[in-house]
């Protein structure tokens, strides 16, 4: 059985060159120049740490654990926990992270643990199988934190923060496949891509010039932020017809109201989790200057299907779709 | 056996007990006769009692032995670190933090954090590799750049150099952290501090380190209880003071830089036992250095117990809670000295 496997991080867009050392070399000489020599009492001092670097490789045993029936799962990732949902094994769930908390469908009365720094102690008292942990908990030490899990046999999985449509494709399957339904899925995977070419058959018959411009705010308060291409939005609103004002820059980005202003969009978009956040947008001084403003197109987008890489994202696609086109696409879903 | 062989032995065996009592006490109840068990089944490899359930041996031996060694080794260092900057730059606000290394640290680790470096090199020590790195450079940074505008290497040209590039740096990872989104709440929590979920590796890296460090700041104890009397009476005296200044600001900062480096940012602990071991024991290095050592580590293992029991399942920030608990400890002993004349 895998104990341990890292999903896309090495198939992931990023590649590592290292410079040739010597090109280091003459900039060592010249800012070490002037620096005291090692003083010869400290020798036997860098001798003993020499020996620790050695030694730190030491690792402790493995132990096997008992088999049982039904399937222990604690997900410390909302993304995992989204997609368990979706493959309908959201009652193998014993834990959850306090974000997948409120997400839907999500039984009350499981353990809550913080995302990033989670009680480990309890983790382990609940005895699971499965641990999907955000990749974001790992970054935040640089290791592999959850080892002693997986030195006691249970498997546990990494799950990146995805940003594409094909990210989240891979975490479905990839998911699936842990938990031993690799059927379920390809099958929901099959489902999203359905709906998405249903709606890009629709969409590629709105002509070019009415593909209106967007502006989708993921956070607001004392500053604004959204997003450029390369995130699953930028993707969700452009296969819905629209024209993300921001897709000249790249991933999340922090923006500025003049950016905005400059840019007048004719659909504005909130997926911020507050009741009042599309009127709060309305009453910003200086933004009925926006055509959006002006025409009251400023709409909430639901937070839970848009705000987790999961296959929720194409509830919020379809809804984002009736928003900018409601004649295509009015009394059109089921 | 003199008082003071007396007093390191009663603090020793008291840390040790504070050691255990703290794998003993967590979140989830393992009574104290198991926890003896498991601990002397890990380190002697005699059977212990089947009867334990397996979890319960992996949260005391895998989740909080590493935990609790780490933050007594932390706290350890830390103090030292402390103790003997605040002596060589003769002055009771002097600590590793003030000179910036803390902040070096924490852009070293948070670049690797917000630039997703450590996505790219999983499986290494990239972020306390990092932090490491960029501490080292922020001190060779910060004396190069006091010995330019100072060539006798003054105390307060060090000190407000210090300050200058700590400002600076910090303002650059505000400037990044700004700029990034996801990467914000990593950087925060990584600049907390915390021990849990280390593993056994940076305890087995920085117990040799630590242990290291301190011998070598102990064999200048001499030279140390000397510098506090000042620059000029040391030279006169015979200690070549730029180099033994030199040697022992680095040798500090070392010693800060590698433990941040892989628990983060914990503050306060650095400046507050050097003081309080002063007030109890009187400034000879001969007593600082060793008792700082076990007040420092035994302090923060307690520290650590508080924030991982007091409101589960939530833990509260360990360097908030070493500031809460230390402040009064501190103010009661610093006033309470003060007002017995010393």
């Amino acid at each position: 059985m895998s104990i341990l496997r890292i999903p896309h991080v090495f198939n992931s867009h990023i590649s590592l060159v290292l410079p040739p050392l010597h090109r280091y070399s003459g900039f060592m000489n010249r800012s070490c120049r002037g620096f005291p020599a090692i003083p010869v009492r400290l020798i036997p001092v860098l001798a003993v740490l020499a020996a620790a670097v050695l030694m730190a490789g030491c690792s402790p045993r493995k132990e096997s654990r008992t088999v049982r029936d039904t399937l222990r799962i604690v997900s410390l990732s909302p993304a995992a926990t989204s997609i368990l949902h979706d493959l309908s094994l959201t009652e193998s769930l014993v834990g959850i992270d306090r974000w997948s908390a409120p997400l839907q469908g999500v039984p009350d009365g499981l353990a809550v643990f913080d995302m990033i720094n989670p009680d480990a102690e309890r983790v382990m008292a609940l005895e699971p199988d499965i641990i999907f942990v955000s990749s974001m908990t790992r970054d935040a030490t640089g290791r592999d934190p959850f080892k002693p899990f997986s030195e006691r046999g249970m498997a546990v999985h990494y799950i990146p923060v995805s940003d594409s449509l094909d990210a989240i494709r891979r975490d479905v399957r990839f998911i699936a496949e842990a938990c031993g339904v690799p059927e379920s899925g390809e099958s929901l995977v099959g489902a999203m891509d359905a709906t998405l070419r249903r709606i890009s058959r629709i969409v590629a018959t709105i002509p070019e010039d009415k593909r209106k411009r967007v502006y989708f705010e993921i956070g607001a308060g004392s500053k604004l932020y959204s997003f450029g291409s390369g995130v699953y939005l930028d993707e969700l609103v452009c296969a819905a017809g629209g024209k993300n004002i921001f897709a000249g820059e790249y991933g999340w980005i922090a923006v500025h109201a003049e950016q905005i202003l400059a840019r007048d969009p004719e659909i504005i978009l909130t997926n911020v989790p507050d009741a009042g956040a599309a009127a709060e947008i309305v009453s910003r001084p200086g933004w009925d200057a926006l055509k959006a403003v002006r025409e009251r197109h400023v709409y909430a987008i639901d937070h839970g299907a848009s705000s987790q890489p999961a296959p929720s994202v194409i509830r919020a696609l379809e809804e984002i779709a009736r928003i900018l086109h409601p004649d295509v696409f009015t009394g059109e879903e089921k | 056996m003199s008082n003071r062989s007396v007093f390191l032995l009663i603090s020793a065996a008291a840390s040790l007990v504070i050691i255990i009592a703290a794998v003993a006490i967590g979140s989830v109840a393992v009574s104290p006769i198991e926890t003896i068990s498991i601990l002397v089944s890990r380190f002697t490899g005699i059977q212990m009692d089947p009867e334990i359930p397996g979890y319960r041996i992996a949260i005391v031996a895998d989740l909080r032995l590493p935990r609790v060694l780490l933050a007594f080794i932390a706290g350890a260092a830390l103090s030292v670190s402390g103790a003997v900057m605040q002596s060589v730059l003769k002055n009771p606000l002097a600590s590793s933090f003030t000179l910036g290394v803390s902040s070096g640290a924490s852009l070293g680790a948070g670049s690797v954090i917000l630039f997703g470096l450590s996505g790219a090199l999983h499986g290494m020590l990239t972020v306390p590799a990092a932090g490491f790195a960029a501490s080292v450079l922020t001190v060779f940074l910060l004396l190069r750049f006091s010995r330019a505008i100072d060539p006798s290497l003054r105390n307060n040209t060090i000190i407000l150099s210090g300050m200058i590039l700590s400002l600076f740096l910090n303002a650059i990872l505000t400037l990044f952290s700004v700029l990034s989104t996801d990467g914000l709440k990593n950087i925060l929590s990584w600049q907390l501090g915390s021990f849990a979920l280390r593993g056994m590796t940076p305890v087995y890296l920085l117990l040799p380190l630590t242990a290291a460090g301190t011998l070598a700041i102990f064999r200048y104890r001499r030279e140390l209880d000397i510098l506090t009397f000042g620059g000029d009476e040391a030279a006169a005296l015979g200690v070549p003071v730029r180099k033994t200044k030199n040697t022992l600001v680095i040798l500090a900062s070392v010693l800060t830089g590698c433990t941040i480096a892989f628990t983060g940012v914990i503050g306060f602990v650095d400046l507050a036992i050097p003081h309080i071991v002063r007030r109890l024991w009187g400034p000879s290095h001969r007593t600082l250095i060793p008792f700082s050592f076990l007040f420092g580590g035994s302090f923060m293992v307690l520290a650590d117990l508080f924030c991982r029991t007091v409101y589960p399942p939530a833990e509260l920030p360990v360097g908030a809670v070493t500031a809460l608990m230390g402040a009064p400890v501190f103010a009661h002993i610093y006033l309470s000295s003060r007002r017995s004349g010393a």
